[in-house]
């Protein structure tokens, strides 16, 4: 999934560990306005999957929002949840401090997997979904594991193999932007890895949020 | 049916399980590591048809079809890409990972229109066919052509003719009612000698019979009981050459 969030803050948190773990992540793209004001015309100028608000609550704020729209899923951080009227929002709404973990959950709840390919291949099974499901996650986490230790190490061999392994299996999980980066490395990355190792963080990006719900589904 | 699988990738393993199981084909061997496989290749039990992985660690299936493995090999690959060199090795079918099960089932079907009929309706087996080498002469006459094998010529009804395949410096000559052939030509060659209203070259590799071909698809063509890769620039002039009904 093209991970490009919307940050809409007031100022700049030079301390801010979350957008300190997004610079390494290398798999999630952002920018960052100031304003509210200033989110329509940042909308007009870019593609966003993501908008986290990280600003001092008030309806004025939540009126705001509530006219982005709906395809995009919006996080609201504030001091204290209890104090806003979040009726008739559609978006998230969470207290401070935004930790990294809770915008990886946020990011996560945009699915990414389907099971109908699994399904009509498995011919219903129900019993046998689940195996191939738990074979999958079990890949995953493999992977997830390892292959940023052949990065590090250069071993490009080896992650070329792992993600030809991985092919199919996003196929089959319809993860049509992982399948496309993966069947490039598979390709490519022994020729020109400057240009591949991106991919090979946003595809594990794509691992690590398809494992988190194929773990709720399972 | 009896098979054997050769894959390193147990998700593919379990997939293929549950399709033999519901096809009543029996899986004889499996093997995930491709070395083991690889030695084991003249003492693997009998089977009908080997499914076979093309990338695997150390050993690929290409090793594997380079050792000119006695039985029909059906590839599963996640990549097409192999497609047409794996055909190069008279594989029987060439199927993508994942793999549908209609897709497979259709494999299948190519197998067991490969399987000797008395092997299938459970007989005694008659003789291999045989093929016969030699050098090229060709001489038309009328609705046949006369090839020059063993400094004999052998006439060569070109009605029969399924389809002709370049080999290297060879020609393969494949027959449906007679023995293979190969001849010492190139294709373009037997290709000026072959009537042009029942033959086309659908591949830089492969002229096929058009009244003996049974299907097509996307890249691919069955001619009498051969599968055979189609360039994607001569699709259009095969599907213009035959009636079709759209």
């Amino acid at each position: 999934m093209a991970v490009n969030i919307l940050f809409v803050e007031h100022e700049k948190l030079p301390d801010s560990q979350v957008l300190k773990l997004l610079d390494t992540s290398r798999a999630v793209q952002y920018t960052i306005v100031t304003s509210l004001e200033a989110i329509p015309e940042a909308l007009k100028k870019a593609s966003y999957s993501h908008i986290v608000c990280n600003l001092i609550c008030d309806e004025c704020v939540f009126n705001s929002l509530k006219y982005v729209p709906t395809n995009i899923p919006v996080l609201v951080i504030c001091d204290r949840i209890d104090t806003v009227n979040l009726t008739e929002v559609h978006f998230s709404v969470i207290e401070k401090p935004l930790t990294y973990k809770i915008l990886f959950d946020f990011i996560a709840q945009k699915s990414i997997i389907s099971d109908h390919t699994l399904e009509k291949y498995a011919m219903g099974d129900q019993d046998f979904i689940d195996q191939m499901k738990q074979l999958i996650i079990e890949e995953f986490e493999d992977n997830l594991e390892k292959i940023p230790s052949y990065l590090t190490a250069k071993n490009f061999n080896a992650v070329k193999s792992n993600m030809h392994q991985l092919i199919g299996k996003f196929a089959m999980l319809e993860m049509e932007e992982a399948h496309v980066l993966s069947k490039s490395i598979d390709n490519n990355i022994l020729k020109d890895s400057e240009t591949e190792i991106p991919h090979v963080y946003h595809v594990l990006f794509d691992v690590e949020i398809a494992l988190t719900q194929l773990r709720c589904s399972a | 049916m009896k098979c054997i699988i050769i894959d390193d990738d147990k998700f593919y393993i379990d997939f293929l399980k549950k399709y033999c199981e519901k096809l009543n084909i029996e899986i004889v061997r499996v093997y995930q590591n491709s070395v083991i496989a690889f030695q084991e290749l003249g003492s693997m039990p009998d089977c009908d048809v080997i499914f076979l992985d093309i990338n695997m660690p150390d050993i690929s299936g290409f090793d594997i079809l380079n050792s000119n493995p006695k039985t029909q090999v059906v590839i599963l690959s996640a990549d097409d890409s192999n497609a047409v060199k794996a055909f190069d090795h008279n594989v029987v079918d060439y199927l993508q990972k994942p793999v549908p099960f209609d897709r497979f089932l259709r494999a299948i079907n190519r197998v067991k229109a490969n399987m000797p009929k008395a092997v299938e309706e459970g007989q005694v087996p008659v003789a291999e066919s045989k093929t016969y080498v030699g050098r090229e002469k060709v001489i038309e006459q009328g609705g046949s052509v006369f090839v020059n094998i063993n400094k004999k010529l052998i006439k060569l009804d070109v009605n029969d003719v399924v389809l002709v395949e370049a080999k290297g410096d060879y020609v393969l000559i494949k027959r449906a009612s007679s023995e293979n052939l190969i001849v010492h030509s190139t294709l373009k060659r037997i290709k000026e000698k072959l009537p042009e209203d029942s033959f086309l070259q659908v591949h830089r590799s492969f002229i096929v019979n058009l009244k003996k071909i049974v299907d097509i698809e996307e890249s691919t063509v069955v001619v009498n009981r051969d599968v055979v890769p189609i360039s994607r620039g001569n699709r259009a002039s095969l599907l213009s050459r035959l009636n079709v009904v759209n």
